[in-house]
């Protein structure tokens, strides 16, 4: 090594140096003796495997994070697990991306710029919460505590929700996972069956199933590991499958029977179907006689719903309607007809069609049953009290909940209307949100009117793993330690293959990011809230393992999962189900208490203007939601979304296969460019995009403006009138390529039974959004 | 003599993509670059029905690999081992080859000089050259020979969400993919043009294996247009590879 | 001198950390200017507000709209997978393992600019002159130069377009003078 010159610093250079204290002590440390390592072996193979469970999406597989040298070098399947064994989706594969993502929130960040702008200085804790709390308590004492929102969504955001409902307010819980999605559903079936049969879960026994019927449920292209592969099982064994879908969806490629429906009138098929087979004796009169009420009102109800009425409404051939529902009544009662998760459709008549299908299940006694819908199985374990936080709000003089939907409270408050009262002042003012694990702009329709709300706010922060559009908009943002980062919960799976897991760290927490429940308790402190005395997550996972006789300890020496006996099934003389007469109600009289249709009616929604479609969407295997549309690997695998148009359509409209167009919707909003797909799978009158993309955070480096939104576009809602969720698909659009506005041609005969759109006057329609 | 080979189910085959990602995990593999896809096929009209499937395609490892053929680098003597009798045989290979006894069709990476010839002539795409090294090798599915030889299933297959792939030895009457294949009901992507004996095999519905067939088949038999590269090429390559290793 | 790259690393390394207050006394620009000066960049004199500076380094290297332009870890350039804790780790590890210290603490990941920064300057105390010139020619210097590149294509604050330009010409001058 020579050394020739050195550096010619002058002296007062040398002299400034010298005068200076600088930072980096103590940034490293005498190395430990070094530990063994597994190189050597190629990939994954000979990495440590620690258990835990997946959050890539609400579904959580057990998983084992496969680790090297500290870093997580693959994710798979828990081989434990008697739900998906070895095996994770897409999703799941990639939580590697989700953990070393540099665009991941790192440190508390505080907004230097307008709202909107992302503009942002890094902060410590201490200043972040504390800024927090100074809002929260002062917006509190100024407006009162129903000032306070909290939006929400999964487990992470459950001790959170603690803060708020112990502040007072009533709005301390608006899940888009309700409102936006499976409310409607969830409230028909736990009036209909007295239980949740569609939540987070769907008790649908289709591995066991002779026939399976999905209405709109895009399994394949919405994945749930267990879910999927018990689909799959059950179609292998030989079920019959019937697709009811206005799009020719990855299953309806597998099904039986595909019947391309007119949207929005899924309601009137299901009473056609309820008619014929009470006429025609298809249904299991033992069944419906003994363990159902309101059969009698019902066969009354639908006596004018034939075949012949549905199929112009439907704009299917009665033949075929036909042919389906005898495919489905032979295989009962081991039919099963799919619960639907994603219920929020119309607005109108949503808890109603979850109704029908709840019905429909019923009357082929298909309840209970192998191959029908089943119990879940209660798994045993505790609750650690001294980690909970909350209360029982007052109601405010007029409340947001059961003054507007009367089955509201159940949910929480609907997303409209706190962002209606944030806007207006009406009929309190909301001042200050807190928004945990959900990119409200990319989920709750219209969202110009969600930022319009957001401009008006005293103060709004969240919680969050990424940069989301939400989090541009926060005054603070907090960074939330990913699931592979933290302990979190005991986990107890109630269908059809029952084990107990549990969340816990396979990695560091990187960075300065925390766990929700240390935010919550320092946030709590600085509130003055007695509440989370429990030190952290690990102390409430042991007492909550405590009633299985397990501990984190003796759980891991079993590989992290410990298995169950299902009780999925009953015989018939055992039924009861937790409704008011023990038995389904196949008529609700609790809706008739609040004026609502008791038993589900056909309510139109109007059909596309002359020259729109109907904007449908649904989903990617490879996204959850707009959640995962960074993750580098995900984004690779399907970088952005296509519009589906009908083949005959795109013909007469002079557009083909590739090309990029806008859409725009009738309020006059554009959406970003999008790709054509153009299919014969897909009917005239509607367009179809996948949801999640067109991300219009510049902060997602990936996700940012690929493909188009269909949120942005989506600003009509309908609200849901037992439980005010909001609708989706009342939205219309046409099509614009280069500069020129192509009316959608008028292919699909709309009956005089289903009035149209009525557009609104040219000088109303707005003129924001992107042009 | 084995033959290593996968037959994949589009019946139950959902194009969920985990195969893809667990691929890229297992191996990591850079984005720009696949050694396992999943593409979606329709919905379109075909004979037998409205189609809408996948295309879930790895190496083929075929009878007659034409990537092999092509590989400039001069043959070397190596011992090849039989991992089910531990019978061993020597062998000049190029630096792709096929195993005399898996019929993985695989690659010595400290032998590639990453001309690209073998990238060049795969029908189907198998190939790529990873452009993100120094040194810039070909690279491709193994059939996780590598996870085989300690138990382990090929990751793609061990993560699959509806058990729609089936690995084993064809030349084993008792395997899986053996009996399948042995039913006829099997297909693979052939054509007049291009038949070199793949041994990734499809099976499914109809509609769904005639619109893999027609949309996925390989016409053009590209390993006849590759340039071998010229000597000059060659010596670079060798002094490239000799820069990084010093 | 050796004793004057150490100083000077170690005045890198403080730069490319979160500012503070504390760390940005008139000294400090003081000796940022004089290293400019040294280095023939003519500054004009510095004095920027920490507020502003904050804003500046969470615009470049936290989190900000387009993405972050430069994060501050070597395996984000070395994988060319574009990820936090991949080949670029490991190697910054293994060269703080051979020198006989490691992180002290995780949160951070151990490829992080300033730290590599003042493992320069640690190597520089203990001499290890051999180790240096690897970790400078085999990881260091081969992604600074990305990293510096993609801080100036990204309309940076002008104290972070001087200090990764500093640090560039820093590094460069080590490599000629110290290790030859």
């Amino acid at each position: 090594m020579k050394r020739r010159r050195f550096l010619k610093l002058s002296a007062s250079a040398c002299a400034a140096l010298a005068a200076l204290e600088f930072q980096g002590k103590g940034m490293f440390r005498p190395a430990a003796a070094s530990t063994g390592n597994a190189q050597g072996l190629p990939g994954s193979l000979g990495a440590k495997d620690i258990p835990s469970v997946c959050e890539m999406c609400f579904w959580r597989c057990p998983i084992v994070g496969k680790v090297k040298n500290g870093r997580l070098v693959k994710i798979e399947g828990n081989p434990k697990s008697p739900a998906n064994d070895t095996r994770v989706c897409a999703r799941g594969n990639s939580g590697v991306q989700l953990v070393y993502d540099p665009d991941r929130l790192k440190y508390p960040l505080k907004r230097t710029g307008k709202r909107g702008e992302g503009k942002w200085a890094r902060i410590s804790w201490e200043e972040a919460l504390d800024e927090i709390a100074h809002n929260m308590n002062k917006v509190k004492d100024k407006y009162g505590p129903h000032a306070l929102a909290f939006f929400d969504h999964g487990a992470s955001a459950e001790f959170m929700r603690g803060i708020f409902n112990a502040l007072g307010t009533e709005n301390y819980t608006n899940e888009p996972a309700f409102f936006q999605c499976v409310g409607p559903a969830a409230l028909a079936f736990i009036k209909t069956m007295g239980y949740v049969t569609s939540g987070t879960r769907q008790y649908i026994d289709m591995k066991n199933a002779k026939a399976i019927l999905l209405v709109a449920s895009h399994i394949g292209e919405n994945v749930h590991v267990s879910h999927v592969s018990e689909y799959m099982e059950g179609l292998s064994k030989g079920a019959k499958l019937v697709v009811v879908d206005p799009r020719f969806s990855a299953p309806a490629g597998k099904a039986h029977i595909y019947l391309p429906i007119r949207p929005g009138t899924d309601t009137a098929l299901l009473l056609a179907w309820m008619n014929f087979i009470i006429e025609n004796g298809l249904y299991d009169k033992d069944f419906v006689k003994n363990h159902c009420t309101g059969f009698n009102d019902v066969k009354e109800a639908v006596k004018k719903c034939t075949i012949e009425w549905a199929a112009p409404i439907c704009d299917l051939k009665p033949e075929e309607m036909r042919k389906a529902i005898v495919m489905l009544a032979e295989a009962r009662p081991h039919v099963a007809i799919h619960p639907g998760r994603h219920a929020t459709w119309y607005g109108k008549g949503d808890t109603s069609r979850h109704q029908a299908l709840g019905m429909l299940a019923a009357l082929f006694g298909a309840v209970g049953v192998p191959g029908g819908l089943y119990f879940p199985t209660h798994v045993k374990k505790g609750h650690s009290e001294c980690a909970e936080c909350g209360g029982e709000p007052e109601t405010p003089d007029e409340s947001l909940q059961e003054d507007y939907y009367p089955f509201a409270s159940m949910f929480g408050s609907p997303t409209s209307k706190i962002i209606e009262a944030s806007l207006s002042g009406d009929p309190y003012p909301v001042k200050l949100w807190g928004i945990n694990g959900v990119n409200i702009l990319q989920t709750i329709p219209d969202p110009y009117k969600t930022m319009e709300a957001i401009k008006k706010l005293d103060f709004i922060f969240c919680e969050e793993i990424l940069p989301t559009e939400t989090a541009m908009w926060s005054d603070i943002v907090l960074p939330g330690a990913t699931y592979l980062e933290r302990y979190d919960a005991v986990y107890t799976y109630d269908l059809l293959t029952p084990y107990i897991t549990i969340r816990q760290p396979v990695i560091k927490p990187m960075f300065e990011v925390k766990s929700p429940y240390w935010i919550a308790r320092q946030l709590a402190k600085r509130l003055g809230l007695e509440c989370f005395q429990v030190k952290d997550e690990k102390d409430i996972i042991e007492e909550e393992l405590k009633p299985a006789g397990l501990s984190i300890d003796s759980l891991n020496k079993k590989g992290g999962l410990v298995k169950f006996k299902a009780h999925p099934y009953r015989k018939r003389k055992d039924l009861k189900f937790k409704t008011d007469s023990g038995k389904i109600a196949l008529s609700v009289e609790a809706f008739a208490d609040e004026d609502l249709d008791p038993i589900p009616k056909f309510i139109p929604t109007p059909a596309p203007p002359k020259g729109y479609a109907r904007l449908i969407y649904g989903r990617v295997p490879v996204h959850t939601f707009s959640r995962t549309m960074n993750n580098k690997w995900l984004h690779n695998e399907w970088p952005e979304n296509q519009l589906w148009l009908n083949d005959e359509a795109a013909g007469k409209m002079g557009l083909k296969d590739g090309d990029e167009v806008i859409l725009e919707n009738q309020d006059g909003y554009k959406s970003l460019p999008i790709k054509l797909k153009v299919t014969p799978g897909i009917r005239a009158d509607v367009v179809y995009m996948a949801h999640g993309y067109g991300s219009r955070s510049k902060m997602l480096t990936k996700a940012f403006e690929k493909g188009a939104s269909d949120q942005f576009i989506i600003t009509e809602y309908v609200d849901d009138p037992f439980m005010g969720a909001s609708s989706h698909r009342t939205n219309f659009v046409r099509i614009i390529k280069g500069s020129k506005i192509i009316d959608v041609p008028d292919l699909c005969p709309v009956p005089p039974e289903l009035p149209r759109f009525k557009l609104k006057k040219a000088d109303r329609v707005k003129t924001g959004g992107r042009k | 003599m084995s033959q290593l080979a996968m037959v994949i189910d589009l019946k139950r085959c959902v194009g969920c993509h985990a195969c893809a990602i667990a691929c890229r995990a297992e191996w990591g593999i850079p984005v720009a670059y696949k050694r396992n896809w999943v593409h979606r096929l329709g919905p379109e009209k075909t004979p037998h029905g409205l189609s809408y499937t996948f295309y879930p395609g790895l190496c083929n490892h075929c009878d007659d690999p034409k990537c092999v053929s092509v590989c400039p680098v001069d043959p070397e003597e190596r011992t090849f081992k039989d991992p089910k009798t531990g019978k061993t045989k020597k062998m000049a290979v190029h630096a792709t080859f096929k195993h005399p006894f898996t019929g993985a069709v695989l690659i010595d990476k400290s032998r590639c000089i990453g001309c690209g010839s073998c990238v060049e002539a795969c029908p189907y795409g198998a190939r790529y050259l990873n452009e993100d090294l120094d040194d810039p090798k070909a690279d491709k599915c193994t059939f996780c020979v590598e996870r085989l030889e300690v138990g382990e299933q090929p990751a793609c297959v061990k993560t699959c969400i509806t058990k729609a792939r089936i690995f084993g030895d064809l030349s084993d009457k008792s395997s899986e993919v053996h009996k399948i294949v042995a039913s006829g009901k099997a297909v693979r992507l052939t054509s007049k043009e291009v038949n070199i004996g793949p041994n990734v095999y499809y099976t499914g519905l109809k509609r769904d294996t005639y619109l893999l067939i027609q949309k996925c088949a390989p016409h053009e038999r590209k390993w006849e247009n590759v340039k071998a590269p010229t000597r000059r090429d060659v010596i670079l390559a060798a002094v490239r590879r000799l820069k990084t290793a010093v | 001198m050796l004793s004057d790259f150490i100083l000077i690393f170690r005045l890198l390394a403080s730069g490319f950390s979160y500012p503070c207050k504390e760390n940005l006394s008139p000294t400090f620009f003081r000796a940022v200017e004089k290293l400019a000066e040294n280095a023939g960049i003519e500054t004009g004199g510095l004095l920027f507000s920490p507020d502003e500076l904050k804003e500046a380094y969470t615009r470049l290297f936290i989190n900000s709209p387009g993405g972050i332009p430069a994060p501050l870890y070597a395996s984000v350039y070395v994988s060319g997978q574009g990820l936090l804790m991949q080949d670029g780790y490991g190697q910054a590890r293994a060269f703080y393992l051979r020198a006989g210290i490691e992180p002290a603490s995780e949160e951070e990941p151990a490829d992080s600019l300033p730290m590599e920064l003042l493992f320069v300057a640690i190597l520089l105390e203990k001499e290890a002159l051999d180790l240096l010139s690897e970790f400078l020619g085999e990881h260091l210097r081969k992604w600074f130069q990305l990293f510096e590149q993609r801080v100036q294509a990204a309309d940076p604050h002008p104290y972070y377009s001087l200090l990764a330009r500093l640090t560039l010409f820093y590094l460069t001058k080590l490599n000629e003078e110290v290790i030859g």
